[in-house]
Formats: C-alpha cells, sequence, structure tokens
C-alpha cells in the first residue's frame, strides 16, 4: 500500500509519500500552489518512478485550495496531524511545539487525548518568517545564524512581542556596536519567549517534542530549553511530520496513479 | 447596523419617530473612526463610532443619536457617548448630540422622552420587539449539530458580526449546535430570573463562590455561564471578546481553571479591526475537530 501526502504550509508545499511502510519527504518553497505542485509531483516521478496510491491526506493553511484540487482525498487541520504524528512517533509525549513560516502552535495532550492548542493570533513575532527576516538584514544563511546564535554567551534582551519592533531593537544593538553573535541569539531567545507567552497559565510538561521548520535551529531547541527548564525532543524530519499525521489520516480507497494525480494540476 | 438595529428601528418606526438606520458595513466609515480613536480602544466603541459617522453622513444636522448606556456591570460602554460626541465634533459633524438611553426600566422613561409616546405604546411596543428578537436569535443559532458550543464573554462582540467575523456562521458550517449565552432576548430574561427564580440566584451564589467580586463587564456572566453550560453537558465553550477588554482579560485565569476542572476544551477569540476571518476560520475548524477527535477516544 502507498500512500501521499500532501501539506500546504505559508511557506513550503511538503510533500510524504509513504512506501512500503517508509516515510519519504520531499519540499518546495510555494510559488503558486498549482505550479509548486506539478514540479513536486514531477520530481517524485523522476526519482521514484510512476506507481499506484491508495490514499492521499492533505493539510496546511492551503487545505481547501487542495482539496479543491484532489476532491477524493482526506483533509485534516494541522493540528490534529501534528498531534498523530507526533503521537505516533512519541506515544508518552506531552505537549507539542511547532513553529512553521508564518504560524507556531502549541499542543497539550493529556492522557492521550488533545486538552488544549493555541495558535499566534495577534502577533507573528514567533515565527519562521521573523527569523527569516533578521537573516536577510544581517545577510546570513540559516545555518550561518543558527551557528552564530550558539556561539554567543551573553544574548542581548529583544522585544518579543513584535517582530517588527524586535527588528528595529536588534538593529539599534547593531547601531551601538553590539556583537551579531549576540543580537542574532537575542533573537532566538525573543522568538522563544513570545511562543511561550501563549501559554498563559497553563504548563509545558515534558517530555515535549519540539517540531516544524522552525525545529532545525539547534541553537532555537537550546533557547527553549532554557526557558522551560528540560530537554525537549526533536524528530528526525521535523518538517515533515504535518505531512506525515495527513497520511495516517488517509483512507485507503483510492486507486490512482502518480501520473494521473498529476494531469489532475493541470484541469 | 448590528444585529437587532432593524427590530429598535421598527420599534421607534412604531411609535411614530423617524429612524435613520446605519449600513450593515461601510468600510470607509469604519476606517475613519479607527484611526479617530485610541489604539487600545475596545471594538465595540470603534463599530458603534463608524456607526454614527455613517448616520451623519447621510442626515441632515437635527439629528439626535441614540446610544444604549447599560447601567450594569460597570463596563467603560456607559460613557462611550461623551467620548465618541467629542469625536464626532472634532471631525466636523453637525448633530443635536447623543442622546443616552438608560438599561432595565429606566429605557422606558427615556423611549418616551424621545417618541412622546405614553407608557402603555411604549410597554407594548418593547413587548412586540422581544418578539422580533426572540425569534430572530431561535433562527439564527443552529439547533442541530453533534458539537455543543455555548458562547460566553462580551455581549457586543458576540452579537455583532461584523466584530466576531462570522463566528456563529463559521460554527454553522462545521456543524455544530451553538447556544449564545449572551443573546439579547436572553439577557432581558436573566434580568427578570435575577428577581424571581431561585435557580438563577443559585447560580450567581456558585460564581461567587469561585470568584466573589463583580468585576465589571460581563465577567461574572462569563463564569455562571461556564458553570451553566457544564450543567447542560457541552462539549466546548468559545469566549469572545474585544482585544484589550479589561473585565474578559480579567477573568479568563478564572474560566481557565474552571474548564481544565471540567475538562471543556475552551477557545478564546480576541476580536479587534485587525483581526483576518481566515485565520479564525483555520483555528475554528481546528479546535472543532479536536473537539470531535477527543470525543471518539473517549
Amino acid at each position: 500500500m502507498s500512500r501521499i501526502s500532501l501539506d500546504l504550509g505559508n511557506g513550503n508545499l511538503k510533500l510524504g509519500l509513504s512506501l512500503n511502510g517508509k516515510f519519504l519527504g520531499l519540499y518546495q518553497p510555494n510559488l503558486g500552489i498549482k505550479k509548486t505542485l506539478k514540479e513536486l509531483l514531477e520530481k517524485t516521478i523522476q526519482m521514484y518512478g510512476n506507481f499506484t496510491i491508495n490514499a492521499i491526506g492533505i493539510t496546511g493553511a492551503g487545505r481547501h485550495h487542495l482539496k479543491s484540487i484532489f476532491p477524493q482525498a482526506t483533509v485534516k487541520t494541522e493540528i490534529l496531524c501534528q498531534y498523530r504524528a507526533i503521537t505516533n512517533l512519541f506515544p508518552q509525549v506531552n505537549s507539542i511545539i511547532e513553529i512553521g513560516k508564518e504560524d507556531s502552535k502549541i499542543i497539550m495532550i493529556r492522557d492521550k487525548v488533545i486538552d488544549y492548542f493555541l495558535m499566534n493570533n495577534l502577533c507573528g513575532g514567533g515565527c519562521g518568517a521573523y527569523i527569516e527576516t533578521v537573516c536577510f538584514r544581517f545577510n546570513l544563511s540559516l545555518s550561518e545564524f543558527d551557528n552564530l546564535s550558539l556561539q554567543s554567551e551573553k544574548p542581548v534582551n529583544i522585544s518579543s512581542k513584535c517582530s517588527v519592533l524586535g527588528m528595529s531593537s536588534a538593529l539599534n544593538y547593531l547601531q551601538k556596536g553590539e556583537e551579531t553573535k549576540n543580537i542574532v541569539a537575542g533573537i532566538v531567545r525573543a522568538v522563544a519567549r513570545n511562543i511561550l507567552s501563549m501559554v498563559k497559565g497553563k504548563q509545558i510538561k515534558s517530555p515535549c517534542i519540539f517540531t516544524g521548520g522552525g525545529a532545525l535551529l539547534k541553537s532555537l531547541k537550546k533557547a527553549f530549553e532554557e526557558e522551560l527548564g528540560f530537554d525537549i525532543i526533536v524528530p528526525e524530519n521535523p518538517i515533515f511530520t504535518g505531512a506525515y499525521g495527513a497520511s495516517l489520516y488517509a483512507k485507503e480507497d483510492k486507486n490512482i496513479t502518480l501520473e494521473e494525480i498529476l494531469s489532475l494540476c493541470y484541469t | 447596523m448590528g444585529l437587532y438595529s432593524k427590530i429598535i428601528a421598527k420599534l421607534f418606526d412604531e411609535l411614530g419617530t423617524e429612524v435613520i438606520l446605519a449600513s450593515p458595513y461601510n468600510e470607509r466609515a469604519f476606517k475613519i473612526a479607527v484611526s479617530n480613536s485610541p489604539l487600545m480602544m475596545c471594538l465595540p466603541f470603534k463599530w458603534t463610532l463608524a456607526d454614527y459617522i455613517d448616520i451623519l453622513e447621510k442626515s441632515n444636522s437635527k439629528i439626535t443619536l441614540l446610544q444604549y448606556k447599560t447601567c450594569a456591570g460597570r463596563c467603560r460602554f456607559h460613557c462611550y457617548y461623551l467620548t465618541q460626541t467629542e469625536i464626532l465634533k472634532k471631525l466636523g459633524y453637525k448633530f443635536n448630540g447623543i442622546s443616552p438611553v438608560r438599561s432595565g426600566l429606566g429605557s422606558l422613561w427615556d423611549v418616551m422622552d424621545i417618541t412622546g409616546a405614553n407608557i402603555l405604546e411604549v410597554l407594548f411596543a418593547f413587548k412586540r420587539a422581544y418578539k422580533r428578537i426572540k425569534t430572530l436569535e431561535e433562527e439564527l443559532y443552529p439547533k442541530t449539530g453533534d458539537i455543543k458550543i455555548g458562547l460566553i464573554g462580551e455581549i457586543y462582540t458576540i452579537c455583532d458580526e461584523r466584530s466576531n467575523l462570522n463566528l456563529i456562521q463559521k460554527l454553522k458550517n462545521l456543524g455544530c449546535y451553538v447556544e449564545n449565552s449572551l443573546g439579547l432576548a436572553h439577557f432581558i430574561n436573566d434580568g427578570f430570573k435575577m428577581l424571581f427564580s431561585r435557580k438563577r440566584r443559585l447560580l450567581r451564589q456558585r460564581a461567587k463562590k469561585i470568584f466573589p467580586e463583580l468585576m465589571g463587564g460581563h465577567a461574572i456572566n462569563s463564569i455562571e455561564n461556564t458553570i451553566s453550560f457544564k450543567d447542560k453537558g457541552f462539549d466546548g465553550i468559545i469566549l469572545v471578546r474585544p482585544l484589550s477588554c479589561c473585565p474578559e482579560v480579567f477573568v479568563e485565569t478564572i474560566i481557565n481553571s474552571l474548564v481544565e476542572e471540567y475538562k471543556m476544551p475552551l477557545f478564546i477569540h480576541d476580536c479587534d479591526e485587525m483581526g483576518s476571518e481566515i485565520n479564525l476560520e483555520n483555528r475554528i475548524e481546528s479546535y472543532i475537530e479536536s473537539i470531535r477527535l477527543r470525543r471518539c477516544q473517549e
């Protein structure tokens, strides 16, 4: 049995393939849904050949648009897909932190059931886009940003409520001659604080899983651990947990080849 | 124009007073209202001001604006009209002024003053308006659905779909049964129940055991309604409030501990002019799906 799952986030389109019990993932920046989807599917066919798909799962902020292209697919929200994927990988999990490009989520689990979930609503200061803006301004790649931040021993204090004000305080520090490594470490800490401030009185309990594109930054993981006071776990492929959850939800009642799926993108 | 505006307009119309209704949605007037209000001012202030601007742009200078002046709950709503008059005058609009209409029995006297009708005419007009409000609410809130959702919070944002970004319609599309604990008919009824129903007073006592002080706005009602929704076996609670609403922000801690104890998931919907409908849609769908999943697992 083979499954395909699509996670259309605000930043990237993630494609997951479950083949003979193995999960494989590909992703591409979202530059127009149909265009990106076509490119990703063509790449998949090139790499793995054309085979029959038995289940299609869809998730992400753009799931409704994808549903209009694949009406037969199983559609679930990101919260449920993250929950399903993480509980499948780590059955003892108590909380999940997910940082995407333009939104971030915290899911609390009690007795293996979603107890509470939070998504950033009023502020974009706790998202990947903030870090990308900083990278652009400081002319750093994401891995350079991450390494620099890990080197810092004295992170500066940066506004955590708003990315625009955060950016302006980062530039003020730069103009005062502060070292770049301390500034970027301050930004990472501000992002972690911003996300944790959403919790409001609830407690994030260990074991806590940190996933989403943001989890690729070791410095952000470290900042969360410092703020929370315990170690957190990052899954092997944090970008694809949403797509993995969608593939677990997908109903196995289809019989369609990858080429046929690709042809649906041309209609 | 809010949910009940047409009914209130008809009430005055029946009593022989000419009424000019605000447009259902005037984006331009709203932008003027927002840019002339303090940044952290709550959304009901901005929307009522926008409605006044909309009306003043299509009427003459002899108009008197009305504003419901709540005397209960110590909400700042009761002095909105003073600040709004100031803003409207600064913007150069000419009008007779904003006349506050008291809540409760005082409203009978105020409406008599405005319309010149006698007490019996006003009483009957109120009765007819109440019936219309009840019918409107019965039709508005979906009464079929597998998930039962209770709405608590601040009355204006719960009832005004421009403020809550069509929350009711979204819940309806997701197949929910919705009960609004702060609909206008319910609210009027509640005032009488407080006087005559022992059960209702007991509920207030239960709420006061959790938090003994009145903290303004509808905060005490939010505690009462959370208890009452739990008793009725609801699946989830949505707290709707203006972003900077002090009483509702204050009561959040108590509601949070209550829902934790009751194992009822809570969704907080902060309404402000910068909110996005698509973001709300995404979050509400996740919330309802998580309740369905919880039910399956249990």
